[in-house]
């Protein structure tokens, strides 16, 4: 498997903005630490903070061979390409009234990676006062499918109806 | 203004706040906004979109508080627009319309127009050809102006700029042209004197101050001009002559400079960004002569003010000024240390289009006194080697000095034109040989001119039968006595020329 292959097949495991940014940081540190002279960390332990399907594929990518000085800047531009990608990857951005489970994430995340792209991570926002459904920022527009939207609208021609039946 | 909630929902557009420097915010996202788009931070704050680049929007904020990064951001749909109407006449506000003056209020116009327009092309444009008068002797006669004119006054701090800039207000707000007063990073001490002036000389209800303060956001300040000449216009297309002063445009490019290096723009001349020129011309093109769409004219004349360091008038924004203007009035910082008020060099200030303006008197005496000055400025320079001074050089110098304590003038002191010419004339004609005896006699003039309506249909009769200074000579010789006698001086024989 090449490693544009590989790296995708990470990203399509990433599902939250969250992980995006946990996973950066381990890759940051996980170069920062194998640059210091006799250091005792324990490179696989930084990725088990990662959901279990990330952390398995970068300890695959990264730790199948122990890390040598010979093969420390290979990692080190394979880290870097991957953080990149990370990077770059498309976020939309959903709020809900209430805070989802895992399941209900994985859903979102499939139906999105699948619809859209693979590469297209969640960032997911919790506001009660928007009672059900959803907003959704991606690429700069906004989306309000919100009950409260919806029930201001509807209030709102009520309100106009009562004035019209006032005057 | 609404909330940021109404233009979220509106627009259906958000950015997110990626960077702030000092007063310039990138953003990521609104990817349907344009340059000179009014945008709103979810804190409330407003800005202004600059520039757009692939993945970010370059915005201008009008706040003095930094936007945090995160911070959503929302189109308002709507350009850079301020309230423009005459209940906005006697107020002071800042270019978006609204009171400096905390607990003032003012009704709000119903029109609105974009603060940042290019300038009407040149079919919309006439021929300047109504004369100016500022009321200031000294350039009613040497350095005349135009309606529609736009004159620079460049001179170094404290030479006695802002009192010619109050004069000239005082004397066409009495002629019922309204004046705009733009006062750019200006003290609020300064502005709150100038609104005092404007009360105290009961002309505030012509006048409108438009003003940032120092403390202002960047943003702001570079706005107050063109908010200025927005209003301009629409007082002139609904049929007014209006005279704008934008004091001073050296300050304006000095905020423009912050803004544009904060920006990352590349630095030019003295740090200037590349565009200075163009962003003072497109200010100064929207003044001139109009042509409206009901046939009528009318103009917006521009005085824009620029301080020059140490009488040093070839600096890049000084002379930039100078070309994109119809000439400059220099005010000398020596002349003003010998004494003279106002100290205006009449030798370093130029009129482009203000001659042609002038009456054929005006413009024979104009030449005259030009001509005169020339050669009494030449025997000066000799006088200095203590060579002893022949009787025409004496009388030269004599003639000279009573001619500059005529043109010397109060700060609040204002001059009608036709009575300037006669009393001119009667100079000319040696009517005074002392000095202190022609400076109460004017005293007396002015007063007698003001009351007596005989006074002012006399001299305005003799300004109208003349058509040269030799004509108006004769015809005082003629009338010397009448005149005297009208104006309440004593009647002396000996007048020759």
């Amino acid at each position: 498997m090449n490693e544009d292959a590989q790296y995708d097949q990470i990203i399509a495991k990433i599902r939250l903005k969250s992980e995006v940014t946990l996973t950066l940081v381990c890759l940051d540190e996980f170069v920062s630490n194998f640059f210091i002279p006799n250091n005792n960390v324990n490179l696989p332990q930084l990725f088990n903070k990662l959901p279990n399907e990330v952390s398995k594929l970068l300890i695959e990518m990264f730790l199948k061979d122990p890390v040598t000085p010979e093969n420390k800047l290979l990692y080190k531009s394979k880290a870097e390409a991957l953080a990149e990608k990370l990077r770059n990857c498309n976020v939309v951005q959903m709020t809900l009234a209430f805070q989802p489970d895992e399941t209900a994430i994985s859903v979102f995340s499939d139906w999105i990676k699948k619809n859209v792209s693979v590469d297209t991570i969640i960032d997911l926002q919790f506001d009660q006062s928007i009672v059900g459904g959803v907003q959704i920022v991606a690429g700069g527009l906004y989306k309000d499918y919100s009950v409260r939207k919806n029930l201001a609208g509807r209030f709102q021609i009520q309100r106009e109806e009562i004035m019209a039946m006032l005057k | 203004m609404k909330t940021f909630q109404y233009y979220l929902q509106t627009t259906e557009e958000v950015g997110f706040v990626e960077e702030c420097n000092h007063s310039i915010v990138y953003a990521s996202g609104l990817p349907q906004t344009t340059i000179q788009e009014i945008v709103m931070f979810e804190s409330g704050e407003l800005g202004v979109v600059l520039s757009l680049n692939k993945n970010q929007v370059e915005i201008l904020l009008f706040s003095n508080y930094a936007v945090k990064s995160g911070t959503r951001v929302t189109r308002t749909g709507s350009k850079q627009e301020m309230p423009v109407g005459f209940e906005l006449l006697g107020h002071t506000i800042n270019p978006f319309g609204h009171p400096l003056d905390i607990g003032v209020t003012i009704e709000k116009p119903k029109t609105s127009r974009p603060i940042d327009i290019n300038p009407t092309g040149i079919n919309t444009r006439k021929h300047i050809s109504t004369p100016f008068e500022t009321g200031v002797t000294i350039v009613d006669l040497l350095v005349p102006l135009g309606k529609g004119q736009r004159q620079l006054v460049v001179g170094d701090r404290k030479t006695g700029k802002t009192s010619f800039l109050y004069q000239t207000i005082l004397k066409q707000a009495n002629l019922g042209t309204i004046c705009i007063y733009a006062g750019i990073g200006r003290k609020k001490t300064d502005i709150k004197k100038i609104e005092n002036f404007f009360r105290s000389a009961n002309i505030a209800d012509n006048t409108v101050i438009i003003a940032s303060g120092s403390e202002d956001p960047a943003g702001v300040t570079y706005l107050t001009p063109y908010a200025a000449m927005t209003l301009a216009e629409y007082f002139r297309d609904e049929g007014h002559d209006v005279l704008v002063v934008l004091d001073d445009l050296f300050t304006h490019a000095k905020f423009y400079r912050e803004i544009m290096l904060i920006g990352r723009r590349f630095p030019g001349r003295n740090a200037y960004p590349a565009d200075i020129f163009y962003t003072h011309a497109r200010l100064l093109e929207r003044a001139g002569n109009f042509l409206l769409q009901n046939g009528s004219e009318h103009a917006i004349t521009c005085l824009p003010v620029v301080e020059s360091v140490e009488g040093d008038i070839a600096g890049f924004i000084q002379t930039n000024l100078m070309s994109m203007t119809d000439g400059h009035i220099y005010f000398d910082v020596d002349m003003f240390t010998k004494g003279r008020r106002p100290a205006i060099n009449p030798f370093l200030s130029v009129t482009r289009v203000g001659r042609q303006t002038q009456s054929p008197l005006r413009l024979s005496l104009n030449r005259e006194l030009i001509s005169f000055l020339t050669l009494h400025q030449r025997l000066e320079s000799f006088s200095h080697f203590s060579a002893e001074a022949g009787a025409d050089v004496k009388r030269t110098i004599e003639v000279a000095d009573r001619i500059f304590a005529y043109f010397t003038q109060g700060a609040s002191d204002v001059k009608n034109l036709d009575l300037q010419l006669v009393i001119f004339g009667l100079l000319w004609m040696d009517h005074w040989k002392d000095i202190s005896a022609m400076e109460q006699d004017i005293t007396q003039i002015n007063r007698t001119y003001q009351k007596s309506v005989e006074a002012q249909a006399l001299i305005k009769e003799l300004v109208n039968s003349s058509k040269t200074l030799n004509e108006l000579l004769l015809e005082l010789r003629k009338r010397q006595e009448t005149l005297l006698n009208v104006l309440g001086l004593q009647v002396v024989s000996s007048a020759n020329i």
